[in-house]
């Protein structure tokens, strides 16, 4: 029934007349009940075209009111005055107010429905303008800032832990969403941008394990090949070159006989301890024999007489005097080395015989530095030295240029049979050492089989 | 019934005795009668003056068309008809301008009003079916404001770059102007390196995934043979 009243003048007069009268009482109304509730004094007046000018409350009090009101200075009324026109202005502002803050909070609440559309994969190219993009632009960066400054909030209180399981239900839920977005708003580019987060992400998860790994991996493995392939090469070079180099330099025959020889002399020194053993259990002067080689020609020398220093001095220069290369006087010092071992007893022999040895010994060693021929006629000769008595002639015959070597051949079986005449248990010991060299002598013999036999065992020591 | 809060509720007439509510009783009822006698005059056209004096001892008035004239006229000074007439007649008009100005404003303070409350009701209507990113920034966990920064971040691209697309389209116009577009270019170019630092930020984005992909790659085939 009632009706927004419309602020105009109400043009039919009776009707304003009637609306006068009650809302003069109105206001009469309300005006008591303002001074009754605050206990304050106010005062009205009221003139009508209709009827005489009303007063509230009555004229006494009207005049002690307008008494105070005029009291007051001029500028303190006026500044609290209100008119007509004043008071509509004032209420115009305040509308107006009221009305742009209505505004703003209902195009916020709008954006923020249009902002959740799109990420709900609901928006509509056509339904908005550039404004409307822009504004939105502007409410997704107010709406970031709040979101980043809550996940700083969180991040400083601690709650990550607690949002792990929610961040698995959230990765679940995520690309559908993004995928909505892609397939319904703007394909190709939220397609783009909507893949590639997550692509990335995932390859970030599924690369960084795998670089890692890789970088572990390559420095054992590399390490592996340093320990196994280093050695080995190394091996394999120097078994290469240990091979390799002493083949071409020596492919002359020349290179059997040094290994031979090198073989040889690993013999006798295996050898010399039984001889000097079997010299202990022969007698005291041993030791002597031991420890120095010299001190014993100087005992013989007691025995003898001074016959023997003029020896030492015939034999040493005659070692420099050898014309022959490398293998001949590796040759040279193993006859040396047989000497050694035939001395000792030679001395013995001297003490017990007499002064006659030493003159051998004399004649004997003069004769090598004039063997004309080098290597095989000094390797003959120590076969015949060490050989039973019945094969030299033998060698003798084949070899048509050794009738010198067969005279000095003769010399040494005269030493042999002297000494068996002599001493019977030192010739057993004797025997011993002569048994030692055979073996020798016997490898010496073939010289090709030796040599195969030599190689063979040297590559298996390599291989080994 | 007896409310427990004092809204829509009948007052006693009588003195308060309250003093701290007695301040703002007088501004509120003050308020409210000046508003009662201003469509007063305009209705009955009427003159009134009203003087109230505030419990701190202020004095507030409001008269129509002038509390001193009508008080001169009230005390028996009559003092110039004809100017009082003329004055009469402009302050008529003038408040009916005002009246219509004020109209309009509620009017329109009234649609926005019914604007928003049918969005509440919406709201309300959707309550259930929301998502979770539709709530309050204040109600996410950390993973679901970090992905929800991260959507919200490519949403924003886009709607920039539709936004420059849709500034670039109405280029033509800028061009046909007159003399005042001479900065539009500059800001049309500026928009266009914008798009450009777009494209560039997005190539980036996908040339990464591409570059991290073969470095993968290489790293597998490299397990094998190592």
């Amino acid at each position: 029934m009632r009706t927004k009243t419309k602020l105009v003048l109400i043009p039919d007069r009776h009707f304003r007349r009637a609306t006068f009268r009650k809302r003069n009482a109105g206001i009469r109304k309300k005006l008591h009940e303002l001074t009754t509730l605050c206990d304050i004094k106010a005062c009205a007046v009221i003139y009508s075209p209709f009827e005489n000018p009303t007063v509230w409350p009555s004229t006494e009090g009207v005049q002690e009111v307008i008494s105070e009101f005029m009291e007051k200075p001029a500028t303190e009324r006026s500044k609290t005055m209100m008119s007509h026109e004043t008071f509509l202005r004032d209420q115009i502002t305040k509308e107006q107010n009221k009305l742009e803050s209505l505004r703003r909070e209902n195009r916020e609440t709008q954006l923020k429905h249009f902002m959740f559309d799109c990420v709900g994969g609901k928006m509509s190219e056509q339904q908005y303008g550039a404004r409307d993009l822009q504004d939105l632009s502007l409410f997704t960066d107010q709406y970031l800032n709040q979101l980043n400054a809550r996940k700083k909030f969180l991040t400083e209180y601690g709650e990550s832990s607690s949002s792990v399981p929610p961040l698995f239900d959230v990765a679940g839920a995520n690309p559908p969403v993004v995928a909505d977005q892609a397939a319904v708003t703007v394909p190709p580019l939220f397609a783009v941008a909507g893949a590639n987060l997550p692509v990335v992400a995932d390859q970030a998860a599924v690369t960084v394990p795998p670089l890692f790994a890789v970088a572990g991996a390559n420095l054992p493995v590399v390490a592996d090949q340093a320990a196994v392939n280093v050695p080995t090469g190394f091996h394999n070079m120097n078994v290469n070159q240990n091979q390799y180099e002493p083949v071409q330099p020596y492919v002359p025959t020349g290179f059997s006989d040094h290994i031979q020889y090198q073989n040889m002399n690993f013999n006798q020194n295996q050898q010399e301890p039984v001889h000097y053993q079997a010299l202990a259990v022969a007698g005291a002067g041993l030791p002597m024999t031991q420890n120095q080689y010299e001190p014993v020609h100087y005992q013989s020398l007691a025995v003898a007489g001074g016959g023997l220093p003029m020896s030492q001095l015939q034999y040493e220069p005659v070692q420099p005097y050898i014309p022959t290369v490398f293998s001949d006087n590796v040759q040279y010092q193993h006859m040396n080395l047989y000497q050694n071992q035939q001395e000792p007893v030679h001395y013995q022999a001297l003490g017990v015989a007499g002064a006659g040895l030493p003159m051998n010994q004399n004649q004997y060693e003069p004769v090598q530095p004039y063997v004309p021929t080098g290597f095989s006629d000094h390797f003959q000769f120590e076969n015949m030295n060490l050989n039973q008595n019945q094969q030299e002639p033998v060698q003798y015959q084949a070899p048509v240029d050794f009738n010198h070597q067969i005279q000095q051949g003769n010399y040494d079986m005269n030493l042999n049979q002297n000494m068996k005449h002599a001493h019977i248990p030192f010739m057993d010991g004797n025997y011993y050492n002569y048994h030692q060299p055979p073996t020798v002598g016997l490898t010496s013999t073939g010289h090709m089989p030796s040599t195969t036999t030599t190689t063979t065992n040297n590559n298996n020591n390599n291989n080994v | 019934m007896v409310k427990k809060t004092l809204g829509r509720r009948k007052v006693e007439i009588v003195k308060m005795t309250k003093e701290s509510n007695l301040q703002v009783t007088f501004s509120k009822r003050k308020a409210g009668l000046f508003k009662k006698a201003s469509e007063f005059c305009t209705l009955c056209d009427a003159k009134i003056a009203m003087i109230v004096f505030s419990p701190a001892g202020k004095v507030f008035s409001f008269g129509h068309p002038n509390v001193d004239v009508l008080l001169d006229h009230f005390r028996g000074c009559v003092v110039g008809h004809n100017n009082t007439n003329l004055d009469e007649s402009y302050t008529k008009l003038h408040v009916q301008m005002l009246n219509k100005s004020y109209t309009e404003v509620k009017a329109e303070v009234e649609k926005e009003q019914k604007n928003k409350q049918s969005r509440a009701q919406n709201e309300r209507e959707n309550e259930n079916a929301e998502e979770w990113w539709s709530k309050s920034p204040l109600e996410l966990n950390l993973s679901q404001s970090t992905c929800m920064i991260r959507v919200l971040k490519d949403l924003k691209k886009i709607v920039d770059e539709k936004a420059i697309q849709l500034i670039h389209q109405t280029n033509p116009n800028f061009y046909v102007g007159s003399s005042s577009n001479a900065a539009a270019p500059a800001t049309v170019s500026g928009g266009n390196i914008s798009t450009n630092q777009g494209f560039f930020d997005q190539n980036g984005m996908t040339t990464n995934p591409t570059q991290t992909l073969l470095f993968g790659f290489d790293i597998m085939n490299r397990t094998p043979g190592v």
